[in-house]
């Protein structure tokens, strides 16, 4: 059976919103294509963004809170659609479906060119409204918007393929060796589980005085992916830890609720329990403990 | 780290994934690809010792899906305890020497394909990380512990979709090798009795799954099957790349497996193992077959 390929596994961790680095060759960065986008205030305080590129559309609702943020929550609704340079069509089934067409209304304009890239250093971004139909309602009515006349985007490539620095290259493609070293102390627990079509992780982050909490669940159910996150930044108190990374609590602030307890018994056994739970929009409450769970509890030195 | 961050206001993190992610899969031309095999069917045979073919390990050799094995929830697979049976024999193990010189194995199923003996398999086991897997690629159907009881079969055409060819599209992961006789001079047909194949079906199929996994707890001896496993649903990443959504099906198979037949109605292809997680290594993946499958398989059938 085939194993991963390195690209999906990287796309899988950026995903998780554990990381995003993405080893991809030159040629695919270059290779173009164009995304369309555009940005609307739904209902309950949400954001909705529609967009699509090749022949995947899809309608992501979130809602953050703080500048900057101390946490966000968002779901994205992924489908397939026909997408073009002056088009989206695409239906989410339950959740609504959008039909519009792009007319551009301005000059288009070049973004200022990016240092470290791997293809394409800047954007083109033409201005325009999407005429037609957004219609969504999010589940259990946590989001709607229904729209016919909307501002947006052309954007060209999709994304950008640039770097902070040749360090960060030298790293990306595992020649973190050759870099100058950098000895972050990070105390960093992940726990996940995975099921035929679906997958729940959560990665907490302790560095200096700060915790980084982010969840991730991503689902395919009929014809819609669903991939959902959440992110909330505390202080270090709320990710405590023994010396020995036997014992270690979790008491993430919103999104999540609850606790979150790992214990290493003398044996090695791990164990993960507690009611730390996750509310992502369109669903409360998701349970981040269990025996379901692999867990692990690492820190840097 | 790679800054993927449009413009301050631009897209989320997973948007930005996502576009980033079609990018590098972007759609391919339509037109399926073959090459010829380049060693002789003999040199491929004569290669392929008892010992070889045990030291073989699952391609690709470097890869996995997620990062620590956890124990399967799904119903085991079962041994066939008679490989060579008719009804079973048509599958087979698969042996490759890659560009570096690694000793490669796969799974694959022999299809009926008029003149031509053909074999269906994972694209990623013709070819793999930009090269053509043309090195003594040879089929063993009936394989079982280092035993080729029904001969060996050289590949003479290798193929794959072109979404596979040039993106490594995982929404069209098939293969397939042309085959030429065996050492006692036998047409694969005449020695088992080929599959049919079938694309464009509706994905809810029940399949029997076959393969020879090679790692734990298998050791690639012995030809295993997932009998009467339902369609259950997508992979979540099929979603975020152009093509055929892929299928899932409760399947305890391990590395070695792809390219292992899925079978419905006990005589008919209509998919192969592609994938799977090693942090759920009770779902297989696979690639829907579609039209690709069905223009592939007809040039297969040129190609002879």
């Amino acid at each position: 059976m085939r194993a991963l390929s390195s690209r999906r596994w990287a796309l899988g961790l950026c995903l998780l919103g554990l990381t995003c680095m993405l080893a991809l060759p030159a040629g695919v960065a270059a290779k173009g294509g164009l995304e369309l986008d555009l940005h609307l205030r739904g209902s309950h305080g949400y954001g909705i963004e529609v967009g699509g590129y090749e022949s995947t559309a899809f309608v992501s609702a979130s809602r953050s809170v703080g500048t900057p943020r101390r946490f966000e929550a968002t779901s994205t609704y992924i489908a397939r659609g026909k997408v073009s340079a002056t088009s989206i069509q695409a239906s989410f089934g339950a959740l609504g479906h959008v039909s519009l067409r792009f007319h551009p209304t301005g000059r288009a304009t070049k973004t200022r060119p990016r240092r470290h890239c791997l293809g394409p250093d800047h954007y083109t971004i033409r201005p325009g409204v999407f005429v037609g139909t957004v219609r969504f309602r999010g589940e259990g009515g946590y989001a709607a918007v229904k729209a016919h006349r909307i501002a947006g985007k052309s954007v060209t490539p999709p994304q950008l393929v640039c770097f902070d620095s040749i360090q960060s290259i030298l790293r990306e493609f595992g020649l973190g060796g050759l870099a100058k070293k950098k000895k972050p102390k990070v105390t960093k627990l992940r726990a996940g589980w995975r099921e035929a079509v679906g997958a729940i992780y959560l990665e907490a982050r302790r560095k200096r005085d700060t915790a980084t909490f982010v969840a991730v669940h991503q689902l395919a159910e009929g014809k819609l992916a669903i991939y959902r996150s959440a992110y909330a930044k505390a202080p270090a108190t709320s990710f405590g830890a023994q010396a020995s990374l036997s014992q270690a609590s979790f008491r993430p602030p919103k999104p999540f609720s609850g606790v979150g307890l790992f214990r290493r018994d003398p044996r090695g056994a791990k164990l993960w329990s507690g009611p730390l739970a996750v509310s992502f929009p369109g669903e409360p409450n998701l349970p981040l403990t269990g025996p379901q769970f692999k867990t692990q509890l690492t820190r840097s030195w | 780290m790679g800054t993927l961050r449009r413009h301050p206001t631009g897209a989320p993190p997973i948007v930005a994934a996502l576009v980033l992610f079609a990018l590098a899969l972007a759609a391919a031309p339509a037109s399926a690809s073959l090459v010829p095999a380049t060693s002789s069917a003999q040199a491929a045979r004569s290669y392929w010792t008892p010992a070889r073919m045990r030291s073989a390990r699952p391609l690709p050799e470097s890869r996995r899906r997620g990062s620590e094995p956890a124990a399967s929830a799904a119903l085991p697979a079962e041994t066939i305890a008679e490989p060579t049976a008719p009804g079973v024999s048509q599958n087979g193990a698969v042996f490759i020497v890659t560009e570096s010189g690694l000793r490669g194995r796969c799974s694959g199923t022999a299809v009926e394909a008029g003149k031509v003996s053909l074999v269906v398999t994972a694209g990623h086991c013709v070819h793999d990380l930009g090269n053509w897997l043309r090195g003594r690629w040879v089929f063993v159907p009936g394989y079982r512990y280092g035993q080729r009881p029904l001969g060996t079969f050289a590949a003479r055409w290798l193929g794959t979709t072109p979404q596979w060819l040039r993106n490594e599209n995982e929404n069209f992961d098939v293969g397939m090798a042309v085959v030429s006789r065996n050492e006692r001079g036998q047409r694969l047909d005449r020695v088992v009795e080929p599959d049919k194949i079938a694309w464009g079906l509706s994905r809810r199929q029940t399949f029997d799954v076959y393969g020879y996994p090679v790692a734990k707890p298998f050791d690639g001896a012995t030809l295993q099957r997932c009998p009467q496993t339902p369609y259950e649903g997508h992979d979540f990443l099929s979603f975020l790349t152009p093509g055929p959504l892929d299928l899932a099906v409760e399947c305890d198979l391990t590395p070695g497996s792809s390219g292992g037949g899925w079978v419905i109605h006990g005589d008919t292809l209509n998919g192969v193992t592609s994938s799977g997680y090693s942090d759920n290594p009770g779902t297989t993946y696979g690639p829907y077959f579609g039209a690709a499958v069905g223009r592939l398989y007809r040039e297969a059938e040129r190609a002879g």
